[in-house]
């Protein structure tokens, strides 16, 4: 835990850097040594993300030689669901520069670090309104928690993705009305409990700044 | 910040992030197609407790569009699988991301990915068994 604290720090190696702090030689060096290697940090889990991307590629290229029918099948998917998901990408691509204009660091502490439900209201009924597919989301709710917003908010947030209002016409057709509105606020409930579970695990009950680095 | 320097930053973001979105999309689709539908209705026992157990495992691997699992759901009920089993299935197919879980680690952490879909996974047995004996008062 000590280790993690001590990375809150981040921004202040940021102003060491480019000139404002007013620390001694051999700190400043050490900063930029820890900012460097940060960076190169980043670089790495990008390459990794290329790999991932070669791999499922070369799973591809063995689906081709197994059955063409398939591998044809699973573009013909992975082609309409990039055309669907396309109108989400835009969307979350505002949002995330809504979110860097608007949220900054300042506006997370005065707004989600307050006790009380009314932020819990807030990722619970983010949750339930975003759309398109989870992993769309992954990019805005990172940086969301590198400006404060804790692992226990973003769990919320996408538990609460599970719930899927343009979806419920199908959903009620086979299951009832009564049922799909005891599973939502059953799934609403279980949110917030996951959300208070990781916070205790991850955060020890609170937030403590700009850590994820550390847990990756 | 200018609102302009704020978008590029966050197309900068959503750049690096592609290949794990494009590796996510085909990956999801390559094991939609490769899993028939039949597969779900050979593995339940019709045993109750154990039977929430798969319904949780097969919809923690299963990939797709949340009104896909509403499908199978509902044709698993049909064919007599319990409601318990068929609504740890449905909660565990929306909220555990299996497929999902490279780029959920490579983003939001590894410890954070893990930790939250097991508790996920766990949640969806307990999410049925709460929803089915709710249900059940009606």
């Amino acid at each position: 835990m000590k280790a993690r604290r001590k990375d809150k720090g981040s921004d202040a190696s940021d102003a060491v850097i480019s000139g404002t702090g007013t620390d001694d030689a051999s700190s400043t060096k050490k900063r930029v040594t820890r900012h460097k290697n940060q960076k190169k940090g980043a670089n790495k889990g990008n390459r990794g993300s290329w790999i991932f991307l070669g791999l499922v590629g070369l799973g591809y290229l063995v689906l081709l030689g197994i059955s063409a029918e398939m591998f044809m099948k699973s573009v013909q998917q992975a082609i309409d669901i990039i055309v669907r998901i396309l109108p989400v990408f835009l969307v979350v691509l505002v949002l995330m520069a809504l979110s860097n204009h608007l949220i900054t660091k300042d506006f997370v502490v005065k707004h989600l670090k307050e006790k009380g439900i009314r932020k819990w209201l807030f990722v619970i009924a983010g949750g339930i309104l975003s759309a398109g597919p989870i992993y769309m989301w992954y990019p805005l709710l990172g940086d969301l928690n590198k400006k404060g917003l804790s692992y226990g908010l973003v769990s919320c947030f996408l538990y609460n993705r599970a719930i899927k209002i343009p979806l419920l016409p199908v959903a009620i057709y086979y299951f009832g009305l009564a049922y799909m509105i005891i599973l939502g606020a059953v799934m609403v409930a279980a949110s917030v409990f996951q959300g208070l579970f990781i916070d205790w695990i991850l955060d020890g009950g609170e937030r403590h700044g700009s850590d994820q680095q550390d847990s990756r | 910040m200018s609102f302009a320097s704020s978008f590029r930053k966050a197309a900068k973001s959503l750049w690096n992030t592609l290949p794990l979105i494009l590796g996510t999309i085909l990956l999801v689709s390559m094991i939609t197609a490769l899993i028939p539908k039949s597969f779900y209705t050979t593995v339940f026992s019709r045993d109750m407790f154990l039977d929430s157990l798969v319904g949780s495992l097969v919809g923690s691997i299963s990939a797709g569009n949340p009104v896909m699992s509403y499908v199978i759901g509902g044709e698993l009920q049909e064919q007599g699988i319990s409601l318990l089993a068929v609504t740890a299935f449905l909660v565990a197919w929306v909220t555990v991301g299996t497929i999902q879980l490279p780029a959920e680690s490579a983003i939001l952490g590894k410890r954070f990915a893990i930790i939250r879909n097991l508790t996920a996974f766990v949640l969806a047995i307990a999410v049925a068994f709460v929803t089915v004996a709710l249900v059940g008062l009606l």
